[in-house]
């Protein structure tokens, strides 16, 4: 049970890289502004899935938990957008800091790291386009690099040589399904819209 | 005249539903215990085999909507459980003497519960609540409540590692039948996940290939 834990906060931790519809983020939400995921995560020979809700609850501010099949939350948090010229730079010195807050974990997630890399995959996922994208230009979001590519429907980035992203829609652009690859710690991670 | 007649009997018939809707929400602390526990004891104990459809109802206080799941149920006493959801996905968890087998997506996995204390009172709280045998569960504080037509046992959990997850856990049992028609599950962080179970079969045949992963 622990490692599926281990595994779940792993997944959740390397969320996902959104890639962009124009002006959009990766997220598909619906009209109440909520999306609900089915999130497969695989750790070598490890596997987890489960339900990841994703609501924009005011302007900009978007609220990302994470729940086992079975139905317990594991993690459920807050993340507060920024304008895009503010949060994507590094400041001399320092990264920027974004607001999030951390509504409730599961203790055996609840470390400082995990949560850090938790935050910064979620904020991959509220990021959107808002300048031109053009193949091979960098952007930084939540303090790391990322390389970007597209075509009209099929996009995909890399934010280093550790961590390869594909995103797949329909002719319609519609979502289907997002793999993250992490190759150097062997950990892939799907996500897909599902009915609720 | 005619249309004062009939909005008189359309609010009339409003009311009683209202309260009948109501009466049925609202429960008392159980008069009789005793008659309760050993309704619950004589149920579980002539009960062999249970099958039941369900329906699961993950409530975050951020959604609008609830994520709903549907499954199957399939429970053989003393120590054998089939939860398998069918959709909007596919996900099997047995219980069978103490193993835990999942087939998560196509991949499936297996833990030995008699490994750990926690496990071992986890299998034994499903295995107590699935079967109906709820009088004096160890680790949780019971209460029971009752109104015309049905049981409400509550289980609060006393071991401190379980209230970290758990709140509290609410259990609905028909009277008639004594069967458990919907399970409420409040956890730590504030969110809901409630079962509702519905088409009962008791004591059908069940075969041993229900509890083994192929």
């Amino acid at each position: 049970m622990r490692k599926y834990l281990k595994i779940s906060l792993l997944s959740s931790s390397l969320l996902l890289l959104g890639v962009v519809a124009l002006g959009q983020s990766i997220l598909t939400l619906d009209a109440y502004g909520e999306g609900v995921y089915n999130m497969q995560i695989d750790r070598k020979k490890d596997h987890f899935s489960g339900i990841l809700s994703v609501a924009e609850e005011s302007k900009g501010v978007y609220r990302f938990a994470l729940v086992s099949k079975m139905g317990g939350t594991l993690i459920d948090m807050r993340i507060i957008e920024q304008p895009h010229a503010k949060n994507t730079v590094h400041p001399p010195g320092g990264k920027t800091i974004e607001p999030s807050d951390l509504i409730y974990c599961v203790e055996p997630l609840n470390k400082k790291a995990i949560l850090k890399l938790l935050e910064r995959d979620f904020r991959l996922l509220i990021w959107k386009k808002t300048k031109n994208m053009t193949p091979g230009k960098k952007v930084i979001i939540g303090g790391k690099k990322f390389r970007i590519w597209s075509n009209p429907c099929i996009r995909s980035g890399v934010q280093t040589w550790k961590t390869a992203f594909a995103v797949t829609y329909t002719e319609n652009c519609d979502l289907i399904e997002t793999k993250i690859n992490h190759p150097a710690i062997r950990l892939h991670l799907t996500i897909a819209p599902m009915e609720h | 005249m005619k249309r004062h007649i009939l909005n008189i009997t359309f609010l009339l018939a409003l009311t009683c539903t209202v309260s009948s809707i109501l009466a049925q929400d609202s429960f008392e602390p159980v008069k009789d215990e005793a008659v309760l526990k050993s309704r619950m004891k004589s149920t579980a104990a002539t009960t062999q085999t249970m099958k039941c459809d369900f329906a699961q109802e993950k409530h975050l206080s951020f959604m609008s909507m609830p994520i709903v799941s549907n499954g199957k149920m399939v429970v053989k006493h003393p120590s054998k459980l089939r939860w398998e959801y069918l959709t909007p996905y596919s996900y099997i968890m047995i219980i069978n003497d103490g193993m835990m087998s999942m087939r998560d997506e196509g991949n499936d996995s297996e833990m030995d519960l008699s490994k750990s204390e926690g496990f071992k009172q986890m299998n034994f709280t499903i295995m107590s609540i699935m079967g109906g045998e709820m009088g004096d569960l160890e680790g949780f504080e019971t209460t029971y409540f009752e109104n015309e037509t049905n049981y409400r046992v509550d289980l609060k959990p006393t071991d401190e590692q379980v209230s970290e997850f758990i709140a509290e856990i609410r259990v609905y049992i028909e009277k008639t039948a004594m069967a458990v028609f919907q399970v409420q599950l409040k956890e730590a962080s504030g969110d809901e996940t409630r079962m509702y179970f519905k088409d009962h079969v008791l004591n059908a045949k069940v075969s041993e290939d229900q509890f083994i992963i192929k």
